[in-house]
């Protein structure tokens, strides 16, 4: 276990290391939740055209913000994992230094979700924004949410690992992997409930959405700020995301080993 | 020139087709269908077509899901053509055969026009696809073939081409394409009116959505498609694509015009 922790730490410092090299990369993490942000409002503002009318327990503009509030939260915490992933596996690639990690005897699902994670001080940020936005605008957060802020956290933390941790893997097979990024966003984005609330979706629609960690983490944290009691109540979905995140960190075991075989037999020394 | 035109359309096509023939096509034409995707479901299963009224006056007639797809579609081609123009020296840079053309006798003008010519078809056929999902969807698209239709088009792409060649020096000058790329995207798509109409912003951000070619651009497109109005009733929007497709390529190129030769200097040192 130590020294899984230990190349995982290593995983992250070597990136910061890669990134953080002059001042207008820390200027850019500074100014970096405003870019969710502005996505943010950009779907906010696609919902102005129309008018509110209390469907699904939203009833005013301000409900509608904290619902979309937590959800983009949630799935940017997910998404930056997904893209320091790629990004990484793309770096290690042009930079040459690809084949290195698989020489290395370093534990191969540590380094995987060590990749996922060098996302960590961005999404710490990003949270702290949130929950800054949370208690000013729509008042959800009281002193009883307060306490439930770091399990929040926890729990969006694990689950995004372990959910980039499986897309880094993927990134390894080939280089034009970046696809597959694209192809799991969309659906999580519009399936997972972190935009359009998931109950009011087509059966089709409902049962795709089981697929994605994101929907569990999203009905969970609603739950407990209050904002929509959507989902089937904690354990259900605690229950549910425990499956769903072992279903997915065995795939990344065995794709781990695909990819490792995959590349000794396809790639050469220099891969890219 | 044309050779240089030629040879770079020929190398940039050679290179897409080998290294990345999946994601550079696939993931625009995504992230196109979720933008008209996520507003139909907001539509038609969240909303169940409740629109305000004041929709129907600001979009001129046109029904929700045409405006949708129609802005959607001139956001793709924007996209497409800003990334693939913009990002062009410095994934030279990147690739280490920036110095090459630096040394090279190959006019920069016409570099960058090979740029454009490779990716304008897979752009239409990019935001084409969009369209086309678009239509499914129940988008009216029926007045989309015509000549009108076809100058607008060709205007904006002139718009983005322009643009792309300031975004090119920016990126040069930083180093960096991801912020710089991706806060360019999400801005234009919050402040030009791609899925809803600009009217609904503060009247701050509609100012500066002026400064950005596809917001005339799609007013325009609009107008021209759905409210079959010609070219000259719009003159204004016309006048207004020419005049920044002009401010942006001067300051580009005389910004890139000043960093070559400290350019030259930072890679060989």
């Amino acid at each position: 276990m130590k020294r899984i922790l230990l190349v995982v730490r290593a995983e992250i410092l070597k990136q910061q290391k890669h990134d953080y090299h002059s001042p207008f990369v820390y200027f850019s993490l500074l100014v970096w939740p405003v870019w969710p942000v502005l996505g943010f409002l950009e779907v906010y503002y696609t919902y102005k055209p129309f008018e509110i009318t209390g469907y699904m327990g939203i009833t005013d503009r301000k409900e509608l913000l904290a619902f979309l509030g937590t959800g983009f939260m949630a799935y940017t915490c997910f998404w930056s994992m997904i893209q320091n992933a790629w990004s990484m596996a793309n770096q290690e690639r042009t930079g040459g230094t690809l084949e290195i990690t698989f020489l290395s005897p370093a534990n191969r699902l540590a380094m995987s979700y060590g990749r996922a994670l060098g996302a960590l001080v961005q999404e710490m940020w990003m949270f702290c924004c949130f929950c800054v936005f949370i208690l000013i605008y729509t008042g959800t957060l009281g002193l009883g949410n307060l306490v439930m802020l770091p399990f929040i956290f926890l729990l969006l933390i694990i689950s995004s690992t372990i959910w980039g941790g499986m897309l880094n893997t993927v990134f390894m097979f080939s280089r034009d992997a970046s696809i597959i990024m694209d192809l799991f966003d969309m659906p999580m984005t519009l399936f997972s409930g972190s935009r359009i609330p998931v109950r009011c979706f087509p059966q089709w629609a409902k049962v795709l959405s089981l697929v994605f960690p994101l929907t569990y983490c999203l009905n969970i944290i609603r739950l407990v700020l209050h904002i929509q009691e959507e989902g089937n109540g904690w354990a259900a979905d605690l229950s549910g995301l425990a499956v769903c995140l072992s279903i997915m960190a065995a795939i990344t075991v065995i794709l781990i080993q695909k990819v490792e075989q995959h590349n000794r037999e396809n790639g050469e020394l220099q891969f890219y | 020139m044309w050779r240089v035109i030629l040879s770079t359309y020929r190398k940039n096509r050679i290179g897409i087709m080998r290294a990345v023939p999946w994601s550079f096509m696939v993931s625009r034409v995504v992230t196109g269908v979720t933008q008209i995707v996520f507003p139909y479901f907001i539509y038609h299963y969240f909303m169940q077509g409740n629109l305000q009224r004041d929709f129907g006056k600001y979009a001129a007639g046109a029904d929700y899901m045409t405006y949708i797809v129609l802005g959607s579609a001139l956001n793709v081609l924007a996209v497409s053509t800003l990334m693939n123009v913009g990002r062009a020296l410095i994934s030279e840079l990147r690739e280490g055969t920036l110095e090459t053309l630096l040394l090279s006798p190959a006019s920069r003008s016409a570099y960058f026009l090979g740029c454009l010519s490779e990716q304008t078809m897979r752009a239409l056929l990019e935001s084409g696809t969009v369209l086309a999902v678009g239509a499914l969807l129940g988008a009216d698209l029926g007045s989309l073939l015509s000549f009108r239709a076809a100058v607008v088009i060709m205007l904006a792409i002139l718009g983005f081409f322009c643009m792309g060649i300031t975004l090119s020096s920016v990126m040069l000058y930083t180093r960096n394409t991801y912020l710089t790329q991706n806060t360019l995207f999400v801005t234009m798509s919050l402040v030009c009116g791609i899925t809803y109409p600009v009217q609904y912003l503060p009247g701050w951000v509609q100012g500066i959505a002026q400064i950005f070619p596809l917001t005339p651009a799609v007013e325009l497109f609009r107008n021209v498609v759905t409210g079959h109005q010609n070219l000259m009733e719009n003159y204004f929007s016309v006048l207004q694509v020419v005049i920044l497709s002009g401010i942006y390529l001067a300051v580009g190129s005389i910004w890139y015009m000043k960093m070559e030769p400290r350019l030259m200097e930072s890679i060989f040192g």
